[in-house]
Formats: structure tokens, C-alpha cells, sequence
């Protein structure tokens, strides 16, 4: 097998660029998903019933539909009644498109994890929060979310790596991303193994680093119990 | 909560606050007083004031007239497709490739999964251990030899004998060694895009791309198997082992007939979810051009000119399918508790 075609011409720094539009979309979608989901996460324990229904069913909505079904909903369907991502720039419409359906979609992911987090914390610590006068709030706030989001560092570390391979639906509609790139080149250049080894090199390098930077994170930060 | 006499609520009241958390659950709210329940009770019916403006919002949306639709997408040309049986023969046609795809990869998942986590578990020096670490390690060998080559492995057998009198010696040393085999071969694809697995096949041996997906689905879900199955195994209590151990039985027996029955019986759950993980991935078969629910559900829309009802139909199969799975997990999780 002949890898050198990896290096002719311009394909070492098309892989490069896609690996980092993976790279780009993965961060960007899962910092809004976090956010959204905590977001989720308090409405799903608090004593407000139309919120929790509220939160639980967007998350088996999002949870139960794959996320290349909402890719294409997005990209597809929404310009259909008139929501945006569309403009002249293709490459920017397809994006955007895809970054929503994975924000959105993964928000729900991170909602579950944060949601398991905050149920193991012990019922002690919000016992003595609530004996103390804390109102919803603060219970929340200062005593139970913060041991909650240090136990689940590992489990977004989990979900931060999933979502680099999940992302790889975004290619469905053609954003340039490692999938896309590799399979594009490998087709022109008749090199699918060349290509697709590249690619797996690519996801190795992106799981490897993250799991070390969440194996830090957690070592450093996690609650000793 | 405490006792005493019931405290009389009304309907709303008690549709619109749960102070009672469930078994498992933190509970982060006091009982509340008159003045809590006051302003529960006011944003619960705020927040109910915006979640029904958000639907409301949406379905006006949806509504509203475009230049070809005077309604929308509610026109009824839209939905006129659906009306017909070719779209549903269609749709259950993509359907039952999704569905076959998903129920062959979960079974191949499971033997694999099961065994790899059992190999993992066990002391390893078993001789059906052996014998299962030998032939799946010959197997991966075979298949990353033939594929590196960029032939099929029978093909690749038969030229280049040498290459694979190593691969054997190594295979051999593996067979000595079964729970490094699958500790490899679970961490190996563990890690590696599931995308790139469906595709490999496809690409690189020209196989069909029904096989191809199942073959992507297997290798990568059978590590989700076996890390649920092998945590499922250590939380069993050890006195197991010893009491199959202490009436005679082999490791191996011990490992099938006492551990793996009680095992796979506590990772039912979670070995459920990974089913409907499962169900759900099929539809990354696009990138072989398999034509699973989502691809024929596009190309019917396509034809049909149109999209959002097209999709919105198939988001519902999916919806419909896979929470029918995600609902017994998690039902069979709580009567387990």
C-alpha cells in the first residue's frame, strides 16, 4: 500500500482543514449543548411540573431521533417555512445548519448526564442545604450542581467523544469534515484506503487527546467519595 | 411526607407541582408552605404560558402561506402522498431495512460482545477460552491483513503465505493470552467512527451495503456489549465464582452457567439503550448509499417535492420505534431497582 498519494499536492492540507472544521463544529456545538443543557437539567428537577414535562419531552424527542434524521430536518426542512440558514454561502449555510442539529441534538445527551449527576450527589448534602434555609435556588446552585457537574466530568468527556463521530452526519448535506473530505478525495483519486486510514488516524488523534484532557479534569476536579 | 390529614388540592394545583421526588431521585425541594406553594404555583403557570406560546409559535410557523403553498405546510397537496400506498410500501420497505440490519447487527453484537466480556473477566486459561480468543484473533488478522491489502481476505490467503505465517505465530501467542486479545480488540474499536467502519467494508471489498452496515454495527457495538456485560460481570458478588467453583464445576462452566445468566439479566437495561443506540446508527448507512428509512423517506420527498412533511413522517417511525425500546429499558430498570 501506497501512502505517499496522502502527501502529493494539496490532500495533506484538505485533510487537515476538515480535521479541523470536525474539530471546530464538535467544540462549538457541544459548548452551546452544555449550556442548553444545564438549562434542561434544572427545569428536569424542579418543582415546576409544566417545566419538567417541558424538559423531558425535548429530550426524548431529540434523544429517540437519529441525529442524521435532524441534520437533514434542519439543512432540508427549515428553509422550507422560512428559518434561515440560507445565504450565498453554501459552505457557511451548511454549517450553521449542522452546528444547530448538533447543538440541539446533544444538548439533550448532556441534559441526561448532568441530570444522573445531580441524583448522585448524596441526598445528605441537600438536606443539610435545605435544613439551613436554602431556598430552590440556592440548594441548587451553590450546594447540589456544583458536586453534580464534578461527577460528571468523565460522562461529558464520554459525550464530547461521541459526538466527534456523531458529528460525521453533518457530511449527509456536505460540510467539509473529515468524513466528507476523505471519502471525496478518495473517490477522485481512486485511493479509498489511503484515505480512510487518514481519516481514522484523524478520530484517533481527536479521542486520544480528549480523553486525556477529561481524565486530567476529572483527576484534578472530581468529588472524593 | 408526613402523616396526618390529607391535605385537600385541587386538580390544577396538583397537575401543575410534584414536591415528591421518585426512588433514586434527589430531592431538592422542602414540603412546601402556603407561600412556596403560591409561587410554584404562579411560575408553573407562566412557564406553561411560554412553552404554549413556543408551540404555538412553531405551529404558526409551519403554517404560514408561502408563495406556491396558500396554507402552508399544511396545503394538503403536501400531504396528498401520504394518502397513497406506494409512499407507505415505500417507507415500509426502508423500514425493513433498517429494522433487519439493526436486529442482525444486535445479535452478532450480543455473541461477540458477550464472549469478548467474558474472555476479558475470566482468568483466561480455560480451553474454550483459547479456542474463541484463537479463532476471533485469526479472524482480525485476516480481515486487517486483507484489508490493508485492499483485497478480500480469501483472496489475500492465498498469495503472500509468508505474511501470514507471522500473523499466525501471532495469533498464536494471542490464543495464550485471550483476555489481552479482546482487552485489544474492545479498545481498538471502541475508539475508532463508526462511520468509518460501515464504510470500510464497502470501499475497500466492494461488499453490499446492507453487509456493510451490519458489519460496521457489529464490530462497534459489540465493545459496547462487552464494557456493559464485563461491568455487569464485576458487579456480580464474588462468592459466585467460588460456590460454581466449589461444586466442581470448570471455569468455563462457572463463567456460562452461574456468571453469564445473572449478568446479562442485570445489563438487560443497559444492553436495551444500546440496542436503540443501535437502531438509531443504521441510519449512518448514507454514506454507503444504504437505502435504510431515512434515505428512501428523502428520495420519496424529493420526488414529492415535499421535504418537511417527508421528514417529519420519518422522524415519527424512528420516534415511534426506538422509544418503544428506550421505554421498556427503562421500565425494566425501575422494576429491577
Amino acid at each position: 500500500m501506497d501512502l505517499s498519494v496522502l502527501f502529493k499536492d494539496d490532500n495533506l492540507n484538505m485533510v487537515i482543514k476538515a480535521f479541523f472544521m470536525t474539530l471546530r463544529l464538535t467544540l462549538l456545538a457541544c459548548a452551546f449543548g452544555l449550556l442548553l443543557g444545564l438549562i434542561l437539567a434544572t427545569c428536569r428537577v424542579s418543582p415546576i411540573r409544566p417545566l419538567r414535562i417541558a424538559a423531558g419531552a425535548y429530550t426524548n424527542f431529540m434523544i429517540n431521533i437519529p441525529i442524521a434524521v435532524w441534520v437533514a430536518l434542519f439543512f432540508f426542512g427549515l428553509p422550507k417555512i422560512n428559518l434561515a440558514f440560507r445565504s450565498n454561502d453554501l459552505s457557511w449555510d451548511t454549517f450553521r445548519s449542522g452546528l444547530a442539529a448538533v447543538a440541539l441534538w446533544v444538548s439533550a445527551y448532556f441534559a441526561e448526564a448532568i441530570r444522573s449527576g445531580i441524583n448522585s450527589v448524596p441526598s445528605g448534602q441537600a438536606e443539610a442545604a435545605r435544613a439551613i434555609g436554602l431556598p430552590f435556588t440556592k440548594v441548587l446552585g451553590h450546594v447540589v450542581l456544583p458536586q453534580a457537574l464534578r461527577t460528571s466530568i468523565l460522562p461529558i468527556g464520554v459525550i464530547l467523544n461521541a459526538t466527534y463521530r456523531n458529528a460525521a452526519a453533518v457530511s449527509f448535506i456536505g460540510v467539509a469534515d473529515i468524513v466528507n473530505v476523505t471519502s471525496e478525495r478518495g473517490d477522485t483519486l481512486a485511493a479509498y484506503t489511503q484515505f480512510t486510514i487518514a481519516a481514522f488516524v484523524c478520530y484517533f488523534i481527536l479521542a486520544i487527546v480528549t480523553n486525556s484532557v477529561f481524565l486530567g479534569l476529572d483527576r484534578k476536579f472530581s468529588v472524593k467519595r | 411526607m408526613s402523616g396526618g390529614a390529607p391535605e385537600r388540592t385541587g386538580f390544577i394545583e396538583r397537575a401543575l407541582t410534584v414536591p415528591r421526588p421518585r426512588a433514586g431521585e434527589l430531592a431538592i425541594t422542602e414540603e412546601l408552605g402556603p407561600k412556596g406553594k403560591r409561587n410554584v404555583l404562579i411560575s408553573a403557570l407562566v412557564s406553561l404560558a411560554l412553552v404554549a406560546y413556543g408551540i404555538w409559535w412553531m405551529y404558526k410557523r409551519l403554517g404560514a402561506p408561502t408563495r406556491l403553498y396558500p396554507k402552508g405546510q399544511f396545503e394538503p397537496s403536501l400531504w396528498e402522498p401520504f394518502k397513497r400506498s406506494e409512499t407507505w410500501h415505500g417507507l415500509w420497505n426502508g423500514l425493513q431495512q433498517t429494522l433487519s440490519a439493526a436486529a442482525v447487527g444486535i445479535i452478532c453484537s450480543l455473541m461477540i460482545g458477550v464472549a469478548m466480556a467474558a474472555l476479558r473477566h475470566g482468568s483466561g486459561r480455560s480451553p474454550l477460552a483459547m479456542v474463541l480468543g484463537g479463532t476471533i484473533g485469526v479472524a482480525l488478522v485476516l480481515t486487517i491483513a486483507a484489508w490493508i491489502r485492499g483485497t478480500n481476505p480469501i483472496d489475500a490467503l492465498t498469495i503472500e503465505w509468508y505474511g501470514y505465517l507471522i500473523a499466525a505465530a501471532f495469533v498464536g501467542l494471542l490464543c495464550l493470552l485471550p483476555s489481552y486479545t479482546s482487552t485489544v480488540y474492545v479498545e481498538f474499536f471502541r475508539a475508532c467512527a463508526l462511520v468509518l467502519l460501515i464504510a470500510s467494508p464497502f470501499r475497500f471489498f466492494g461488499v453490499q451495503p446492507w453487509w456493510s452496515v451490519v458489519f460496521g454495527l457489529t464490530l462497534y457495538y459489540s465493545t459496547a456489549i462487552a464494557e456493559v456485560t464485563r461491568s455487569a460481570l464485576r458487579s456480580l458478588p464474588k462468592g459466585q465464582t467460588e460456590a460454581g467453583l466449589a461444586i466442581g464445576l470448570t471455569p468455563t462452566q462457572t463463567m456460562t452457567s452461574v456468571l453469564l445468566p445473572q449478568a446479562i439479566r442485570r445489563a438487560l437495561p443497559n444492553l436495551l439503550t444500546q440496542t436503540a443506540s443501535l437502531l438509531k446508527d443504521t441510519s449512518l448507512g448514507f454514506i454507503v448509499t444504504f437505502s435504510d428509512l431515512l434515505s428512501i423517506s428523502q428520495r420519496l420527498a424529493k420526488a414529492n417535492d415535499n421535504y418537511l412533511p417527508g421528514l417529519i413522517v420519518c422522524a415519527g417511525i424512528y420516534i415511534t420505534v426506538i422509544g418503544i425500546i428506550n421505554f421498556t429499558a427503562t421500565r425494566l430498570q425501575r422494576t429491577q431497582r
